[in-house]
């Protein structure tokens, strides 16, 4: 088992200017029902570290789950990932903030209630799934999650803080159908107390949802006012939240690249990020390379205030880190943590009530690849309502929404006070835009 | 390393409570990543995955559980915890491990780990060269090379014991071009499940200039105006509509449980009489391929689809206890953290008899998607979606100007039967594949394919 503190003496011996060991730790436990029994239970138990080493003035990453891997093989990939870097950049280990904002837990109640019961209660939730609708042909799946999560950084600086976390999920996957028409959804819901989990509202917004979904159809191709739904608008700016990174920055290849403190946005989008944000199940009281979080703006009625930054992009920069240094594969990247368009003063069903006609889109699909995050241009599979004289008139599927991001966050006509943070941290309300173009029939 | 009686004892203890089938998957990986920005190594990393997945069956239940805590003694710990999930008392043993014995699909020459950190700076290089070469509108190149050493051992209570070293490697490109006012970027990636002699073949300059070309072009494309249109889908990565659109509505994962809209339909026609589609796990050195699956199960060619008519499902261990079907080397997973599930390896339609100028030639109006971006499915609809990186037009039987924007949408089934013309031109991209067991790599291939009367997405007038 490597001792962290030899290894980081062995390092200091060796040439390394500053040494980094985050440990991480995780236990899950997983259980699926099905046709009224457990069709699969999994748990799992891992401790692993990462390494940032600081050698000849270069940054080396190397993570490890082999804890018994020996330190001069440790020590020499880690030189050898340093001496190849060619870049002009500054690296450093981070001695510490002056202080934490402290993160408030609720008591754990997880093993208040024991495996048997939490199996019953969704062994009764399916059944009562299945009895809701008799459109409702299946659920396919029904998945419970408990998660506790350790997070420590100790480095050569003397640095050594550790946050930890604890929650549970259940997510629903049900299948209707009605005549030919097949209509499929998926509800999560995570929270930090077992007794917080509602089964009963999961069920009615999945089965609401699904079941209006039936027998959708295409509209006609033209360009819509659309009203975009909060998660829906949610999933979308999150596969934009790179523009606002200080790596795009250095690369340029972000729309926003010198635009600091010019109107980019309307003057109705104000753009947060709050790692440490009230009422989000997932809090950072320290970035990744142990700097402390903070809230800030980056659009502010429609001016763009600030890039993200890591220590790296703010020495860059000749600015300081704005705790936004999280880990994006080997190393450390930039990260939003609670990253929301702000909320209005509507609801969305004004703004529904407010249109001749128009859509109201609940789902993108395919925003891995119908998305360019350097041209800011979308094309992507949709589904929703089609509006008529204020009203939901019927079902919406197989079109497609296209635009440009920037170019759809000028054109806000209004933006609702439904805010809605999903489980990848990104939040926005419902969003009525003047005009987005809709292919369909 | 655990010797066979160890791994025997602990096959053993996992059926104490009543389980009927016991199974460990141990692996240790290390992976490289290097990136070069701009001509400069911007990164270098490396990672190990290193631990054990155990797996026990109880008819079709299962309980699955992963640790990288791989001494003996907690092992056996953590599988007698695991097992306690099952009530009753042991029905079987485990059967005496036999080493199971394949022909190596995946022969490698040049290790990841003999090869140094500045010969993989040179091969980011000659990419970046490429791309360099097309001059001013080139305003960035981001290439990214990544190498990975898998080295498994799988060991069930059916004495199956399988060893395999799994090395692959690939290069991907991300370049972006700009005129001063409009900024596009196009990307690509080539790899193989080999060693890298892969890239001593390779032509990395032309590959990374290919990529700048699609960049440039892309800077003058018009806005595509969306419809219904006939749709021309070039080879290669192309074939990501066969897999995603069709494939994974085959895969046991959704088929198990009457959720796939090919259910039932073994035996019945689900796509046009020119359509032939195969998932091949054993073409030498593919970027989809495996000696043995994450199963421990020798790769096999599986005929999907033949003649328009549906032949066989994927199929994996446990799947096939509940559908009573074969299985068919298909139980893959990205690590020891997924229990193993179907999945694919290299997947493409074969070759049909049109050339792919007959095809243009043959198509009054239509979009040309010469390059596809990725896509998605809903295997219980069968929606899916896909981005066309690089389009054109087809006008009067001919190519014209390039479009960007487009993103083809449909259902499944109706794809497979609108597919009127086949090319003779098959060639494969290499994926990768997310699903319920993580992330793999996979083939996807065709030759060039027309699709009648497809959904295309777009804002455009063009």
């Amino acid at each position: 088992m490597l001792n962290y503190q030899e290894l980081i003496n062995e390092a200091k011996k060796q040439g390394f200017s500053d040494f980094e060991i985050t440990e991480y730790g995780s236990e899950i436990i997983e259980i699926q029902v099905y046709q009224g029994k457990v069709n699969e239970h999994t748990e799992s138990k891992i401790k692993k570290v990462s390494l940032r080493a600081i050698y000849q003035n270069k940054m080396a990453n190397l993570s490890i789950e082999n804890l018994d891997a020996n330190i001069d093989f440790v020590l020499n990939q880690l030189k050898e990932n340093a001496l190849i870097l060619s870049t002009n950049e500054e690296y450093e280990i981070y001695e510490g903030s002056s202080s934490y904002p402290k993160v408030k837990v609720k008591e754990n109640d997880f093993n208040q209630i024991s495996i048997q019961d939490k199996i019953k209660l969704l062994i009764e939730l399916e059944t009562k799934l299945k009895q809701k609708d008799p459109r409702i042909i299946h659920v396919p799946s029904l998945d419970y999650e408990e998660v506790s999560t350790t997070h420590r950084i100790i480095n050569s600086k003397n640095l050594d803080i550790e946050k930890q976390g604890k929650y549970c999920a259940v997510a629903i996957q049900i299948v209707a159908k009605e005549d030919e028409d097949v209509q499929s959804g998926y509800e999560v819901e995570v929270k930090e107390r077992f007794d917080e989990l509602d089964f009963d509202l999961m069920m009615d917004k999945i089965t609401t949802r699904v079941l209006s979904m039936l027998k959708a159809k295409p509209v006609a191709s033209k360009t819509y006012p659309v009203i975009i739904e909060n998660e829906a608008m949610a999933d979308l700016f999150s596969t934009f939240l790179s523009i606002f990174s200080g790596e795009t920055k250095i690369k340029q290849i972000t729309p926003l690249l010198n635009k600091e403190n010019q109107k980019v946005m309307s003057d109705k989008i104000t753009i947060i990020d709050d790692p440490m944000k009230e009422d989000c199940i997932f809090k950072d009281p320290f970035d990744d390379e142990g700097v402390a979080c903070f809230k800030k703006e980056i659009v502010s009625k429609g001016v763009f205030k600030t890039f993200l930054h890591n220590l790296k992009t703010a020495k860059y920069f000749h600015t300081i880190s704005t705790g936004n240094g999280f880990r994006t594969g080997g190393g450390i990247g930039v990260c939003g943590a609670n990253t929301y368009i702000s909320y209005g003063t509507k609801t969305k069903e004004e703004m529904i009530s407010s249109l001749e006609e128009g859509l109201l889109i609940t789902e993108f699909d395919g925003l891995h690849a119908g998305v360019n995050a350097i041209s800011g241009d979308f094309s992507l599979k949709s589904s929703g309502y089609y509006i008529k004289q204020g009203k939901i008139v019927r079902p919406v599927t197989l079109i497609v929404v296209a635009g440009n991001f920037l170019d759809m966050m000028n054109d806000v006509d209004e933006v609702a006070s439904d805010l809605k943070i999903t489980l990848s941290r990104v939040g926005s309300p419902s969003i009525l835009f003047h005009g987005l173009s809709v292919s369909g029939m | 390393m655990f010797d066979k009686k160890d791994l025997e004892q602990i096959l053993d203890l996992a059926l104490e409570t009543g389980g009927d089938f016991a199974e460990l998957f141990f692996e240790s990986t290390f992976s490289n990543l290097m990136e070069m920005t701009m001509g400069n190594v911007s990164k270098a990393n490396s990672s190990n995955v290193h631990g054990v997945g155990v797996r026990i069956l109880k008819d079709t239940e299962e309980v699955y559980g992963y640790t990288n805590d791989v001494t003996l003694e907690n092992i056996k710990e953590f599988v007698t915890h695991l097992s306690s999930s099952y009530v009753g008392n042991r029905i079987c043993h485990t059967k005496p491990l036999e080493e199971v014995f394949y022909p190596n699909r995946t022969p490698v020459m040049k290790t990841p780990n003999s090869v140094s950190n500045e010969e993989k700076m040179h091969y980011l290089h000659r990419c970046y060269e490429g791309a360099m070469s097309l001059g001013k509108q080139i305003k960035q190149i981001i290439c990214t090379l990544t190498d990975k050493e898998q080295n498994v051992i799988i060991a069930n209570s059916d004495g199956v014991y399988a060893k395999d070293t799994r090395t692959n490697c690939r290069i991907g490109m991300n370049v972006v071009a700009s005129d001063g006012t409009n900024m596009q970027s196009a990307s690509n990636n080539t790899g193989r499940n080999m060693g890298f002699e892969f890239f001593d073949q390779e032509d990395l300059f032309s590959f990374g200039k290919e990529v700048g070309e699609s960049a440039i072009t892309m800077l003058d494309a018009k806005e595509i105006n969306g419809g219904k249109m006939t749709v021309v889908v070039h080879h290669g990565f192309g074939g990501v509509l066969l897999h995603e659109a069709c494939v994974h509505s085959l895969e046991a994962t959704s088929v198990a449980k009457g959720i796939s809209v090919f259910c039932g339909k073994l035996g019945q026609k689900i796509a046009s009489d020119i359509v032939t589609a195969v998932d091949d796990g054993t073409l030498e050195n593919y970027w989809g391929s495996l000696n043995v699956d994450d199963e421990g199960h020798v790769t096999q060619r599986n005929v999907l689809i033949e003649n328009g008519i549906l032949k066989t499902y994927l199929v994996d261990y446990r799947n096939a206890r509940i559908m009573n079907h074969p299985t068919t080397g298909s139980g893959r997973r990205e690590s020891y953290k997924y229990s193993p599930t179907s999945r694919m390896t290299n997947t493409f339609f074969i070759n049909g008899t049109s050339t792919f100028e007959e095809i243009i030639q043959n198509t009054e109006y239509g979009l040309f998607a010469k390059s596809m971006g990725g896509g998605s499915v809903d295997p219980s609809t069968g929606e899916f979606n896909f981005a066309v990186q690089e389009g054109y037009l087809i006008e009067h039987g001919k190519i014209t100007v390039p479009v960007k924007g487009a993103t083809l949408v449909g259902s499944g089934a109706e794809v497979l039967m609108n597919i009127d013309m086949i090319a003779n031109n098959l060639t494969t991209g290499h994926g990768m594949c997310g699903s319920k067991s993580g992330s793999i790599p996979t083939d996807v291939g065709q030759p060039t394919i027309r699709v009648q009367n497809m959904t295309v997405g777009g804002r455009g007038s063009c």
